[in-house]
Formats: C-alpha cells, structure tokens, sequence
C-alpha cells in the first residue's frame, strides 16, 4: 500500500488503478528505446522526458526506482543504412547511440541506470528464444525463429487487436510462417551480415526486435508477450514494469 | 513480471494531422499510421540537434511537460516559442530574486523527498498560499503523472512570489525576515519544479544553444567587464555608449549588486 494516492492509468486495462508495488518500496521502469540506425528527431525524447519525470516523481515519494532503456543496435534498417553509408553497422550504432545520449543529457534526462544494447545480450536472447521454442511458443523455420500468435489467447489485447489484424510480414517470410500475425524474433543472416552462433544454424542471425529481451528481468516465457503492433513504435511503447526481483537489474 | 503498462501519446506535426486520430489515439494505443501525421524518421523527421541549438533543452523539455503524456501532442516552432516565453517568466523572477537575496536562486535548498516537508509557518501567507499549490501540484502528480496540470500551479507559485516582491517593495529595501519568506517561497518552487527536471540550473541565455551560448556568454563577459572599466576610469561616455549600443542590437544590460547582467530583449 502506498503512503501516497498515485494512480496510473494502465493500458491493459483502460483504466487508472491505485499505484501498488510488487515488492515494497521497489519499483522497475522498462522503456523501449531507440534503433540506432539514424539521429534521434523529438518523438524519440517523448518517452525518455516522460519516464524520467515519474522516476523523479516515485523516487521523491520515497520509492527505489531502478529505470532500463534498452538501446536497438542490430536491426534490418542498420544494415541498410550501414551499406548505404558505407561503414560497418557497429559504427553506425556507435555514432548515433552517441547522438541519442547527446539529446537525452541536453534535455535533462538523466536518470536512467542501465542501458543495455542488444549487442551485448546475445546470449540472454539465444536462451530466450530456445525457452519459447521448448514451451511451444515459438519455431523455426528454416533457419528464422517466429512467435506462435495462435499459441496465446491472450495475444492482442494490450493493442486491442486481434491476431489477424496483424500486419504480416511480407515478401518470402510469408510462406515460412503459421499464421501471417507471427513475427521473427531471430533472423538467419544474409551473406556478409553481422552474426552469432545460434542452435537454430551457425552462423546467422539478424536479430529483430531484440529489445523484448534485454528487459530487466528476463522472466519465464509469459503468454502475453509484446505483440506486434508495440513491438516498432520505440516512443509510444512503453512500460511500467513493477519488478519482482532487483538481482536481476545486476 | 509487469503491472502497469503505460504509452505515451505520439507527437504530431500538425493541427490537422492531430485530428485525423483524435480521441481514439488517447483512449487506446494507437496504430502506426503514416496517414496520421505522426512524426517519424520516414518522414523526413531529424536534426534534434539544431532544434535543441535554437530553442534549448529545458525549452523543449518544458513543452513536452505541459501536455498530458497520454494526448496526443502538437509539435511546431510556436508552440515551442510559446514554451519558451512562458519560462521566461521564471527566468524574470529569479533573476529579481537574486538582486534581491544576493544569492543565485539555483543555490536555494529545497527539499527532495516528499515526506521531507514541514507544514509552513501560519505567519507567513505567502508560505502558506505556496503550501496550498504544492498540495495542488503533487495531487495532479499522484493522478496519472498529470505534469500538465502540474505546471499550471508552477505559474500560479510565479505569481504569488512577484506579487510578494510587488507589495512588500523588496527591490527598495528588504528586511531579513522577508528575505528569509522568499528564499523559502522559492525553496517549494525549486522542489517542484525538480520534479519535472526544469530549473536544474541556470540557462545562459534561452536563445542560444550550449556551445553559441557559450562563446555568446564568453563575449557578453569581455563585453561587460571593458564597461565596467570604462565606469571605473570615471569614462561615461564609452560605458554608456556600449549599453546603448548593446541595446540597439537587443541586448539590455542590468546592473544590480552582483554586478552587471545581461538578457535578449524580446
């Protein structure tokens, strides 16, 4: 129970409920951050200017926040504009993470504790992903990695969207695919992409929005994960996340 | 696992482009749609960098502070402009302030937890009128971080505090005690105001980006120190000259027991 009356709106269930932690007096903030790939523009500095302000808020009401925003640096969109620039994509990443900080700090917003790229998680995510192949929530095929939408009831209803209104994705990927709703979570590398040894093929993997597996605390597969329709938008997809454990931040 | 999903809303170009969303872009997350006017990189959207040169971070900050996070919300160089002026307002006070406490505003105290706060002296109407907006502020907080609510009582704080300055005639002559009401008005602003992290430290000059203000602010010292020189050799003509010159290009000086500061005139 808060000492305090704060309310949030919740998305998933439209409507404001009473602020209450987990675990008392901790709290975990997960915000989707950028794909650096090109310089930031103001919608990118909506959510960060925003977080920051509620962690200012919660820690002035005496809570311990621990705030991650991950940072996209291995992505369809950096390899092309990497080829386009004709530098290598981990350049690129560096160059415009660079960029991102430069605008964050100008703006004030300094209170994120941990900003892991996804570079550096490969591991995390490869083991991710086997989990969700061994509980059924994903497969494989030929050589990519895609969640199972028809696998979760609940997919959907953060975005209010049902399985079919998803977007499929288009060109070849289709044919591969269950259901055209299912998205890649790891990608089998084209020739001279950057790549990492995987179960699923070796080497390969262009990984697609890995982000989804750089949060805080890497939990057991939940059925709800981001669907879609969140998973491109890096500014309007944000989540309180009120952590179970703060080991895991470590 | 997760408890609170939150999404702000997005950021658009255009009045009109806003419309095309509407309500169902604040009510529920909405679908990224190239027709709806949302900014993105496809767009042709960038060069943050330049906007933070021309209007400043905390300007910029300021503006997407004073909406709701959850509307939807317009962005342009008026609106921005408009941010910007409004801090002006601040920026007026604590300048005023400053001259009158002999102490930069940036170095008042204030409290950082929010159980930290003692209820204010009954003596003080100033104190307890900003009590009352603090307890406004913090209520629009705790409801769904509503910082554009927030803001309004900042402004509403403004203008208690000019409005003390005005009555009590502090620019004339200001006794300790008044000072002290002041100083511990100014205190809840800052505490507030830490809380949209805004008024973290002094901005130069809002019209000039870090590196420009930098070499603006370097110049309007080497300007302002030949002036006072010039005053110390007993040389009115040059001092006055370089404030008249000063002002033609928009810029006037104060001279105040700090010594001399400068601003852009609108």
């Amino acid at each position: 129970m808060s000492v305090y009356p704060i309310r949030v709106y919740n998305t998933l269930t439209k409507t404001k409920e009473p602020f209450e932690t987990l675990v008392p007096g901790k709290v975990g903030m997960y915000l989707c951050g950028p794909t650096v790939y090109a310089e930031a523009h103001i919608g990118h500095m909506v959510g960060p200017v925003i977080f920051d302000t509620v962690k200012r808020f919660l820690t002035y009401c005496g809570y311990d926040v621990t705030w991650v925003v991950n940072i996209t640096d291995v992505d369809d969109k950096l390899i092309v504009k990497s080829k386009e620039k004709g530098i290598s994509m981990f350049q690129l990443a560096t160059e415009m993470t660079a960029d991102y900080l430069s605008n964050l700090a100008a703006l004030g917003v300094n209170q994120i504790d941990r900003m892991p790229r996804a570079t550096d998680c490969i591991p995390e995510i490869v083991a991710f992903v086997s989990e969700l192949i061994e509980k059924g929530f994903a497969y494989e095929s030929t050589g990519d990695v895609f969640f199972d939408v028809a696998r979760d009831p609940e997919y959907g209803r953060l975005s209010n969207r049902t399985a079919d209104d998803q977007q499929g994705e288009g060109g070849g990927a289709a044919a591969r695919k269950r259901s055209s709703g299912d998205f890649a979570l790891w990608k089998s590398a084209k020739p001279n992409e950057p790549s990492w040894p995987s179960p699923w093929g070796h080497p390969r993997t262009n990984l697609r929005y890995p982000w989804r597996w750089t949060r805080p605390s890497l939990p057991t597969p939940r059925k709800r994960t981001c669907p879609k329709s969140m998973l491109p938008r890096q500014t309007d997809g944000q989540v309180l996340d009120a952590q179970r454990s703060d080991e895991s931040f470590r | 696992m997760v408890k609170y999903w939150m999404h702000n809303g997005l950021m658009r170009a255009s009045d009109d482009a806003g419309k095309v969303g509407g309500r169902s872009d604040r009510d529920t997350p909405a679908a990224p749609s190239d027709a709806s006017g949302k900014i993105s990189r496809s767009k042709g959207a960038g060069g943050l960098a330049q906007l933070i040169a021309k209007h400043t971070g905390e300007r910029i900050r300021f503006f997407l502070l004073r909406s709701h996070y959850r509307s939807t919300s317009v962005f342009g160089d008026e609106p921005l402009a408009e941010a910007g002026s409004a801090l002006e307002t601040f920026y007026r006070l604590f300048a005023r302030a400053e001259k009158i406490l002999g102490q930069s505003v940036y170095d008042i105290p204030y409290a950082i937890r929010r159980s930290d706060s003692k209820p204010p002296e009954a003596s003080s109407a100033l104190l307890v009128e900003m009590a009352q907006f603090r307890e406004s502020f913090l209520t629009k907080m705790d409801d769904d971080f509503n910082t554009g609510g927030a803001t309004a009582d900042l402004f509403e704080m403004a203008r208690s505090l000019n409005r003390f300055i005005d009555q009590n005639k502090l620019e004339e002559s200001a006794t300790p005690e008044a000072c002290d009401q002041l100083k511990n008005g100014l205190s809840v602003l800052r505490e507030l105001a830490a809380l949209l992290g805004i008024f973290r430290k002094p901005v130069p000059s809002s019209n000039h980006s870090s590196t420009d203000g930098n070499v603006v602010e370097g110049l309007m010292q080497l300007v302002i120190k030949l002036r006072m020189e010039a005053r110390a050799r007993r040389d009115f003509a040059t001092s006055d000259a370089v404030r008249d010159g000063l002002k033609e290009i928009g810029i006037a000086l104060q001279d105040g027991k700090q010594g001399t500061t400068w601003e852009i005139q609108k």
